[in-house]
């Protein structure tokens, strides 16, 4: 019976993917045919022929979301800390205060935010779409590193004082090696976070800068539903390769909203 | 050096840049509602939003998509994460592609549930090709649809993951003697269940339950791409409002987006109870 | 009220190198209270477990009044067992976590309500039915949990070690109020702990697991006078190991000959005597010996001393061991029926 149920859960988990997959491979495919009349790597080799939009939309989303987690993770690593290992007076206001956008949809964000970017020459560039991916990657990076830091044992700091460590050294020697994975872990989602967006893109990249989420739609409604498949398999790549590269430090906890805490 | 002090230095960039970037564009946004970036101070906007059919409608809409899909998510969800936490030959997998859902970005799933429901989409073409249909036509209209079908399966689809996670996480750390203390005082495995493992798992199902809300109430690449037109869902329309060449139109824009934060607003207190 | 048998359990948990359960066998009789004695890891929760039906054993029978109960779910036992943390639903109070097992037998309500004041009563806690468990204190919560066992009234209650997680003052007056309600209700009862002084006080017997078998059982200070095996004297702190040969009420060894108690069994064997059994001076196998080593430990003083290569440890009091200093002779009387001869070891 579990086994059953099992079943139609994968099934049902792996359906969307399926014709997304089939299209990346296919050369028309049309109504009834249910698998496509054609096999073919021809929708890749155009995909990154020299005159296709793809690479430079991929390389676009990727700088985007390197630059973003970077800064997410230089902002969130010190507030996690202070998250993590302090009590102080309003700190749940804090707390609230830096994980709202989590709860607050994009739209409510951006068009606001449209208005001074405009002013400050930031929109239609890379810039401007790296610094609005942070409000919702920084969230998720501070979530992330209080957890980490909840369960960090500052002792060890005190130890190596102790011992003789300059703050600097117990910094580099101590800290880092201790919370490297959680930052891995917060660096990766944050990633995620910033490679997956489009309605922020789109707002304050009004269109010119242009990742892999808004060129798949464009895809898809020019009716190019080769090219939109093979956008749709790259779009899952990173994904794929960071869970691979998670899947130690999470064991099988899944994700960690909802307070093990 | 830790414990009490008050770490103002690491918190301070953190919260000055969500001050700036997202306190600032909520209050810029409520601002150019009332018309404030075009000089003066006008409830012009508001009231045109509020009066408008059209925007009701939207809203509820949205507010239907949003309930629907948490509701589900979150049967759905509770029901998997009840299924997986024991084994069985296939639970590896369906953990692991739960994961992997996580991983898929919105707009991606958004497109393979539409080649999946569409009329001429992957489902249909299966029927015809089993003779349960003849044509395009002959397949119910899910995606596009006034009941917002496909939105709703959409969510479902990508949420399901998520709360099921969550969930397995939290009966991980709680482990089996709740249920088994509940069986040796004489409670069936269902009534074990009930009465003592869903109200451990409550606080947690609310909290994800309110992002899940929020985020299918708020979230324009799902609509845009799986809704009809009209009515369609509140943040396409303030998107729309947004890009229209009348300017005139942008605080309305801005009206509809504080709306939209408005309803993730009520549900801050459900998404962060008891934390901490 | 019911008798416990448990034949040859056999279970290996999985990825486990050996078995939690070793052709475990036990017998306990109606109305009785047997402690389960072991270190951690020997198998005793596991024991429990399988008797409550929380798991199946690989092999062997546990009965009930000598009916096989192997397939019956948990909650179809007439066994409860009571959980080393209490194990209090959260999200209910005092009243309604006793009640719990009546609701589940779906007795009337004023039955239950009765039946709960009843039983907080006994482990006095009777006005306390509306707090939560978090405002309770730790021992206040360990008698709820009781208090939610007994209310049902069971053949048979399984308590896993529910002393360890109190402080040592409270954990004195949680093992009377424990030996008094079971005296007082009668109920068989099997108690698993680690600790010799909680098996002692509370068990009619103790019986000592090791190893996921049962090494011995007996009442009193049986296992701790008159061990069966090396394993269950070292346990009990057993330190004085002679080899020999016993005939004739005698034991040759390398101490010479000593005088046994009656009873003793014949043939080749290792002589073990109690630390504290050692009285210094002369008479009845009397030994000298060159003192190696004196350690005061508070309430007595541990003496080591070697001779024909032999090391023997005595416990004394204060008193009594002033005479020993390391590096001189001492003369010390083992006394004859204080010594236990364990055959063929």
């Amino acid at each position: 019976m579990r086994t059953a149920l099992g079943l139609v859960l994968i099934a049902a988990l792996m359906a969307p993917l399926v014709p997304l997959a089939l299209w990346s491979v296919a050369r028309g495919w049309f109504f009834p045919q249910i698998l496509p009349a054609t096999w073919t790597l021809e929708p890749w080799m155009r995909a990154f022929a020299p005159r296709s939009d793809i690479p430079g939309a991929l390389l676009t989303t990727t700088l985007i979301a390197l630059a973003a987690a970077g800064l997410a993770l230089a902002l969130g690593i010190p507030a996690g800390r202070a998250l993590g290992l302090y009590r102080f007076r309003g700190k749940a206001l804090v707390e609230l205060a830096l994980l709202a956008p989590v709860i607050v949809p994009g739209i409510a964000v951006g068009l606001g935010v449209h208005g001074v970017f405009l002013r400050l020459g930031l929109t239609n560039s890379a810039l401007g779409v790296v610094l609005v991916h942070l409000v919702p990657t920084l969230p998720y990076v501070i979530f992330v590193m209080s957890g980490v830091f909840a369960n960090y044992d500052a002792e060890a700091e005190a130890q190596a004082r102790s011992l003789g460590a300059r703050p600097l050294q117990v910094l580099w020697h101590v800290m880092l090696p201790a919370i490297a994975p959680g930052v891995m872990v917060a660096g990766l989602f944050a990633f995620l976070v910033s490679w997956s967006q489009y309605i922020l893109t789109l707002t304050i990249g009004g269109g010119r800068v242009v990742t892999l989420p808004l060129l798949l739609y464009a895809q898809a409604g020019a009716g190019r539903n080769d090219q939109a498949g093979v956008l749709a398999m790259l779009s899952l790549a990173p994904g794929l390769v960071i869970l691979a590269l998670v899947a130690r430090q999470l064991s099988g906890r899944g994700m960690t909203f909802g307070g093990t805490r | 050096m830790i414990g009490r002090g008050h770490p103002w230095l690491s918190l301070a960039p953190a919260l000055g840049v969500t001050a700036v970037l997202f306190g600032g564009g909520l209050v810029l946004g409520l601002m150019g509602s009332f018309g404030m970036g075009r000089g003066g101070f006008t409830f012009d906007a508001w009231s045109a939003v509020l009066s408008e059919g059209r925007v009701w409608r939207s809203l509820g809409l949205s507010l239907w998509i949003a309930f629907a899909s948490t509701a589900l998510a979150c049967v759905i969800g509770l029901g998997a994460a009840l299924l997986l936490r024991r084994r069985f030959p296939g639970q590896g997998l369906a953990r692991l592609l739960f994961q992997i859902n996580l991983t898929i970005p919105h707009a991606v799933g958004a497109l393979g549930i539409l080649w999946l429901l569409s009329q001429s989409g992957f489902l249909a073409r299966l029927s015809a090709g089993t003779g349960l249909i003849d044509g395009p036509a002959g397949f119910p209209a899910l995606t596009q649809d006034r009941y917002a079908i496909g939105i709703i399966a959409h969510y479902v689809w990508k949420e399901v993951p998520f709360i099921g996670l969550i969930l397995l996480a939290n009966m991980q750390s709680l482990g089996d003697d709740p249920e088994a203390a509940a069986r040796s005082l004489g409670a069936s495995p269902f009534a074990a269940m009930r009465l003592v493992l869903l109200p451990l798992l409550r606080p947690a199902l609310i909290r994800a339950g309110a992002i899940v809300f929020a985020f299918s109430f708020g979230a324009w690449e799902v609509p845009v791409l799986l809704g009809q037109s009209a009515p369609t869902a509140l943040p396409v329309l303030a998107w729309q409002r947004f890009t229209d060449p009348d300017l005139a139109a942008r605080p309305e824009a801005m009206a509809l987006a504080m709306l939209i934060a408005l309803v993730s607003a009520l549900l801050i207190r459900a998404a962060f109870a008891g934390r901490s | 009220m019911t008798r416990l048998t448990l034949e040859n359990l056999q279970l290996r948990h999985p990825g486990a190198e050996r078995p939690a359960l070793d052709a475990l066998s036990l017998d306990v009789a109606d109305g009785e209270m047997v402690a389960l004695l072991g270190p951690s890891g020997c198998g005793k929760t596991t024991a429990l477990r399988v008797i409550a039906g929380l798991i199946g054993p690989d092999a062997g029978e546990v009965r009930f009044d000598g009916a096989s109960v192997g397939h019956l779910p948990p909650e179809r036992r007439e066994a409860v067992l009571v959980f080393q943390s209490g194990q209090l639903f959260a999200h209910m109070d005092v009243a309604t976590n006793v009640g719990f097992g009546l609701r589940m037998q779906r007795r009337p309500k004023r039955e239950i309500a009765a039946r709960v004041a009843e039983a907080l009563a006994q482990v006095q806690l009777g006005d306390l039915g509306h707090r939560r468990p978090h405002e309770l204190s730790g021992g206040q919560r360990q008698r709820v949990a009781l208090a939610r066992a007994l209310v049902l009234k069971p053949g048979l209650l399984l308590l896993d070690e529910p002393l360890s997680s109190l402080d040592a003052h409270l954990r004195t007056e949680m093992r009377a109020l424990i030996r008094r309600l079971q005296r007082e209700t009668g109920i068989t009862t099997l108690v698993v702990t680690h600790d010799q002084e909680e098996a002692a006080v509370l068990g009619d017997r103790v019986a000592l697991m090791l190893g996921g078998r049962i090494h011995q059982i007996g009442a009193g200070a049986a296992l701790w006078n008159r061990p069966a095996d090396l394993d269950v004297a070292r346990f009990f702190g057993g330190c004085n190991f002679i080899p020999g040969r016993s005939s004739d009420g005698a034991f040759d060894g390398p101490l010479g000959q000593l005088t046994l108690p009656e009873g003793a069994p014949e043939g080749e064997g290792c002589l073990t005597l109690r630390p504290e059994a050692i009285e210094p001076g002369d008479g009845e196998n009397a030994v000298t010996l060159r003192v190696i080593e004196t350690r005061f430990e508070g309430l007595l003083t541990r003496i080591t001393a070697e001779v024909a290569g032999l090391r023997l440890e005595a416990l004394m009091r204060a008193g009594a061991a002033r005479g020993a200093v390391p590096g001189q002779d001492v003369r010390w009387r083992l006394p004859r029926e204080a010594l236990w001869v364990l055959p063929g070891v």
